[in-house]
Order: C-alpha cells, then structure tokens, then sequence
C-alpha cells in the first residue's frame, strides 16, 4: 500500500516541479504586460481651465519600440499629433470634461489604448489679511508679521462646498492634523517669513479634484498722516508737511497693514510735538488736533504706535506742521 | 537860468516816473533779469518757456491724435462727491442738459446750465461730511454718503422745490458701494462678515438681496440694471492675486482672467482690466465676453479711469504721464503717486485696439489733473470726470 502511494507522490512531486514554475512564469508575464500598459500622463495633473497643459505617453514598461502612435480627444482624431509621444492642449472651461485617448504599437505589432479625462476647475483662494487699512483706502489689505490672514477657497464647480473635503497647508505643515470636509475657509497667523499656503479639495469617491497654491509675502505697517476737517472729514491725501492756515486742525495717523489687533489695543499710543510727548484726541487716540500758537515757525509732529510683544507690528513717523 | 533848469530837470524826472509806472502797469513786476530784458526786447525776446505739450511715450502703437483746448472745460471750483447729467426728455441730444451735482463736505445740491454756464442751489440742507452720492436718471433723487468710521451714513434725499428742505432717510447697514440705474433703482453693497449685494426701488422701495458674496473687501462694477452684469473682484493689492467675477440674474460666474493688482471695468458686451497676468508686467487687456477671447492693449490704464462709448465701440480712458512702477496700484489708492493724467482713446475693431492720444490735461489746463468717477452721457458726446486733487468737475467734448 504504502509503497505505490509513495510512487504517486513522487510522480506528483515531479510533475508540479516540471509545470508549475512555468505557471508562475506565464502568470509573471502576463501580470508584467497588464502592468506595463501605456499610460497617460497629465502635467500638471490638475491644469486649470483655459491654460496649457501636456499629455505625454509613457510607454516604457510596455517596452516602447517607436511604433506608431494617434491620438483621439474627444473622440476626434487628431493626426498633426500623429506620432507623437507628447503633445500640447488647452484645457477647457469650467467643469467641462476633455477625454484623450492614445493608441500605441508595440513591437509586436499590438495595439495598446490609454485614456485620460480632465475637468479643469477654478479653485480661488481668495486672501484677507486681517491688517488695518483706512475705510477709504481702494486697495485691499496686506499681511504684516504676525497678523491675521483670512483664506477662502471658491470653486465654480465641483459640488457643493460643504461636502467637499479640504486638505491646507501652510508652508508644507497641514492644518487641522488633516483633511477635513466642507472648511472652505481658514484663518492663520502670518509667519516669519513668507507663506506658501497649499488647499487640495477632493471629492468623496472621486479623488482629488482641485489643487492650488499661493505665495503670500510680509509687509512692514507704514504710516500716514491725513487732516480731518469738521465740513468735509478725512481727507485722502497722505501729508508729509502741512502748512497750517487755520487756527487749528485735526490731525490722524493711519497705520497701514498693522494687525487690527494691535490696531485696535495698541500697547503703543504716543503723539509728539516736537519731541514733547502730547496727548491725543478723546474718544480717538489716532488723531490729535493742534493750534497755533502766538509765535511762528514749525514743529515736529511725530506718532508712534507698536505691539510690545511683536515689536514688528508697529510704526513711527512724523510729519512737519508750518505755522 | 538856473530856475529853467531845475524846472527841466523835474519835467524829465516827472516823465520817467509815469513810463516806470506804465511799465509796471503792463508788463507786471519782472522776476529776473531776462525777462526785463526780454520785456524791452533786448536780444532774443522769445520766452523760454512756450514749448508746444509734448505728448507723454504711452508706448509702442499710439498715435497723436489732435484736439483743441476749448474741448476741455472746468465745470466747479467747488469739490463735487457725485454728479448727473439731466438731458431734455425726447431729445437725444445733449441741448439743453444740465449737470447737478453734490458739494463735498456740505451735501448741498447744485446744477449748472451747460449752455449758458449759469448755476443755482437746488437744495441748502446741509449733509456733514458728505464724501459720495449719485442721482436717478431724472435728478429727482440723491443718494449722498457722509461721516467716517462708526458714524457713516446713506442718505437717500428726494429733493423738491428751492425753498423746500430735501426730504430724506436712512438707509441702515454699513453700506461700501452703491450707484442709482437708469431705471431709478438703488443698487449698494453691505459689508458684514461677508459683502451682500442688494436693491431697492427710490426713494423707500422694499430691499431685496440680489447676491451674497463669500468674501468681504470687493470692489462691485455696477451694471445699468438689478438683474446685470455686473462685475465683482476682490479688491485689488500687487501683492495678492484677484479674480473676476460676473453677476448676472444672481448667479455668479467666474471669468478667465486672474492676476496681481486685478481691476476691470465694463466696457458693453467687453471687459477692461489691468493687473499682472502670468507673470508678465503690469498690462492692460480687453476681454470679449461674448468671444472669449483676450487682447493686449498697447497702453496702460487703470480700468476705473476709463468709459465706455458702446456705439463707437471706443474706450476713452485717463491714463497716468508716468510709467507704471512697483507697487502700482496700490501705491496709487494710498495716494503716493503724484501726477497728472492724458486722455486716451482706444477704439476696439475686429482684429486689434488703435489706441490714440489726444490731450495732456496738464499741458491744456495747466493744471494737475487725476481723473477719477469717469462717466461718458447718454448722448456719448461729453467725457465727464473729476479732478482726484480738489474734486472738481471737469468735462471734455467728445465730437467737436
């Protein structure tokens, strides 16, 4: 008994040892081309609309021998791109898809199809800085060390916002430890340095849908001295010298791009007259009205404000007062 | 003998006092040395400084075109925060139309007769600290914004006869921006956390939100009707990038242009805007909307300075003598920038811009002028603008 079971066993031994590395190889081989497909590769992966962006075949794992090669986009061939292994397009508008297909021989004269759809889509960071500028002022705010700065994403299409899922970064670390769905807005401080401020908005079973970075860069407060006058209110022209007419005025200081945190509890507040310490308006400790005196000449009049903490969040200048 | 002398002598003296004082009488007192010399034509008489204006180098493909300094008129001496031009009902034309406008400061109400210049108050009642306001078509309703600060305020005031004090209320919320239609409705932005578009029928129609934005410092170019287009940016800075919005029937669209320092203005079914697009210098563009296509003008302007002649297909615009520098524009909102501006006109063909200059407003005037609230009339005949450095109100002529 024994012995023909051991004669079958040996025989089995034999034959798995003759056929079965070949089956591994043929299933090596066959995994090897279903890996070596064509592809398609899209730079940059994610074009916004209406910009270029390139399609290029990667062949090389399928063994590329320079056989031919057509491209179809959209269906429609196009055969100035015949042959070629990377071509140019134009990404479409907003949330319109843009399919390309590619039809590669190989060296044994097999037909390898790729394909790649793209839906271009805006995706705006729109960026508030939360630094002080005059309500008259036609231009936007710009970040200073340590402020505040306010981002919202936009997107035309895509979705809903709020189901979307939101990956920021700020100069490479991410926000929030993660991902998270529908926060289309963040706020953060303003670093030393500049920012690169990083959003990839992905959509629940699709992927990654948007991507976009911005660079934002520190400016330093400055500030201007503008006249109040009680008919016609702030004037919107910087002055830098005033000749004194009347027999007084108002006087502000406006610190641009200083944090409105600092800008609205300074730990800083001083006018100077020339040189002499001064107190300001009342209800207002950015302006201060001043008077002629008997005597004629001029003065040095000077305003400092600053953030003892962030020495950098603050400003001082002067501006000369004839009489 | 002596006494006959002595009485020459006199006479002589009494006649070169009275030529003394003819000459300073005439000819004023001389500052230097040539002109007294130039004055008794001494020499080369010709006075130093009678060059022809030399138009500023606006850049490559402007041509000169030509215009005559009667063209240009200064139409106050008092600063003006909003103004309208009244034309005769049936008309079409610009005979007979007046201008009103509303005194900076004051809020007193003024119109003047563009045929005959004469001038009269329409309306005393005070409105402190008045810095902004605009008229419905007709000039029966003003829209004046004053104070700074906590105590801004919207007025909507419906002026009746001379005697009468405007009757007015006020409008609630923190209002940024507004502008009156043609149709007499009052379109104005509120800022809160975020801005929203709104409108109302004048003077005290019910307010309706036309579109609420999710952000909050825009800048909105008012189309001529509630339902639009109108244009919607964030407001611009050289260092942040802008992107431009459409609102149409309360839907927002975005358009292809983005850029650093984005500003645009409607210029009929096409977009002006200026700002730095993909990296290249600060340019400005037209965009078609209907084609979607984009062109490159061969001048620089600051979009908000230019006006729309829809049935010339023709852009006038005031544009800076100064090339744009670093920083631009927001150099030029925290008024840094001193300088004074020409006058433009780029007419829009199939295939390309034909910019052409045609007057120095410094050179004609003699005076520092930073057009801003630029306006061409109905009629598209009259350039309206005010002078951004006493508040003027200035008008160029268009076809004569």
């Amino acid at each position: 008994m024994i012995r023909p079971m051991k004669r079958l066993g040996i025989l089995y031994l034999v034959v798995s040892g003759i056929f079965l590395p070949h089956q591994s190889v043929v299933a090596q081989l066959t995994q090897q081309v279903n890996d070596g497909a064509p592809k398609i590769i899209i730079s940059p992966a994610l074009p916004p609309p209406h910009t270029a962006f390139t399609a290029q075949i990667d062949d090389y794992a399928a063994g590329g021998s320079g056989g031919g090669i057509r491209w179809f986009v959209n269906s429609v061939e196009r055969r100035e791109w015949q042959n070629e292994r990377k071509i140019t397009l134009t990404a479409p508008d907003d949330g319109q898809s843009l399919q390309i297909v590619s039809y590669t021989e190989n060296g044994n004269g097999l037909i390898n199809e790729a394909r790649q759809t793209i839906t271009p889509r805006y995706l705006d960071l729109i960026v508030e800085p939360q630094t002080y500028v005059p309500s008259f002022y036609g231009a936007r705010a710009v970040p200073s060390h340590g402020s505040q700065v306010n981002v919202t994403a936009r997107m035309e299409s895509g979705g809903d916002l709020a189901e979307l899922v939101y990956t920021w970064r700020v100069n490479n670390k991410i926000l929030f430890d993660g991902p998270v769905r529908g926060r289309s807005m963040v706020s953060f401080v303003m670093p030393w340095g500049d920012a690169y401020v990083e959003l990839e908005v992905e959509k629940i079973g699709v992927g990654v849908i948007a991507e976009r970075t911005i660079y934002l860069t520190n400016s330093d407060p400055e500030l201007r001295f503008h006249e109040e006058s009680s008919l016609l209110g702030l004037s919107p022209w910087p002055i830098t010298d005033l000749n004194l007419i009347s027999q007084s005025t108002t006087i502000t200081a406006h610190p641009y791009y200083l944090d409105i945190l600092t800008f609205n509890e300074p730990d800083i507040a001083e006018w100077s007259i020339g040189g002499i310490p001064s107190i300001g308006s009342d209800n207002n400790p950015y302006a201060i009205t001043i008077s002629r005196s008997n005597v004629e000449g001029s003065s040095n009049v000077s305003f400092h404000v600053r953030n003892t903490t962030n020495v950098l969040q603050g400003a001082q200048s002067d501006v000369v007062v004839s009489f | 003998m002596k006494r006959l002398l002595i009485l020459l002598g006199s006479i002589i003296i009494l006649i070169l006092l009275v030529v003394v004082w003819a000459y300073v009488m005439f000819f004023g007192t001389p500052e230097s040395v040539d002109e007294l010399l130039t004055d008794f034509n001494f020499g080369d008489g010709s006075p130093t400084n009678s060059l022809a204006p030399v138009p500023p180098d606006t850049g490559a493909g402007v041509s000169t075109a030509t215009s005559t300094p009667n063209r240009l008129r200064q139409l106050t001496t008092r600063p003006v925060v909003g103004f309208r031009e009244l034309v005769p009902a049936g008309t079409g034309t610009s005979t007979g139309s007046r201008v009103r406008y509303v005194e900076a400061g004051t809020g007193h109400i003024y119109e003047i007769n563009l045929d005959n210049a004469i001038e009269e108050r329409l309306s005393g009642t005070t409105v402190f600290e008045a810095f902004r306001a605009d008229f419905s078509a007709d000039g029966q309703y003003v829209v004046i914004q004053s104070g700074y600060g906590t105590t801004k305020t919207t007025t909507i005031g419906t002026l009746g006869e001379a005697s009468e004090p405007l009757r007015q209320f006020t409008l609630s919320g923190p209002v940024t921006d507004f502008q009156v239609t043609t149709g007499g409705e009052l379109l104005y932005a509120v800022r809160g956390q975020t801005t929203s578009l709104h409108a109302m029928t004048l003077p005290r129609g019910a307010s309706r939100i036309l579109y609420t934005l999710p952000f909050r410092d825009v800048v909105v170019v008012w189309g001529d009707t509630a339902s639009g287009p109108h244009l919607v940016y964030p407001k611009p800075s050289y260092l942040l990038e802008g992107y431009l919005y459409e609102l149409t029937n309360g839907r927002l669209k975005r358009l292809p242009l983005e850029g650093y320092g984005l500003t645009a203005v409607l210029a009929g079914s096409r977009v002006a805007a200026s700002g730095q697009f993909d990296q290249v210098p600060y340019e400005s563009l037209i965009f078609d909307t209907a084609r979607q296509t984009t062109g490159v003008v061969p001048a620089v302007f600051l979009p908000e300075k230019c006006a729309a002649a829809l049935t010339t297909d023709t852009l006038w615009c005031a544009v800076s003598n100064q090339e744009v520098a670093f920083g631009f524009p927001d150099s030029w909102y925290r008024g840094d920038l001193k300088d004074s501006d020409s006058l433009v006109k780029i007419e829009v063909t199939e295939t390309a811009y034909e910019t052409s200059y045609v007057l120095d407003l410094l050179a004609y005037s003699g005076r520092l002028v930073d057009a801003v609230d630029v306006l061409i009339n109905s009629s598209e005949d009259r350039f309206y603008f005010k002078n951004r450095y006493d508040g003027t109100l200035w008008m160029y002529a268009l076809n004569e």
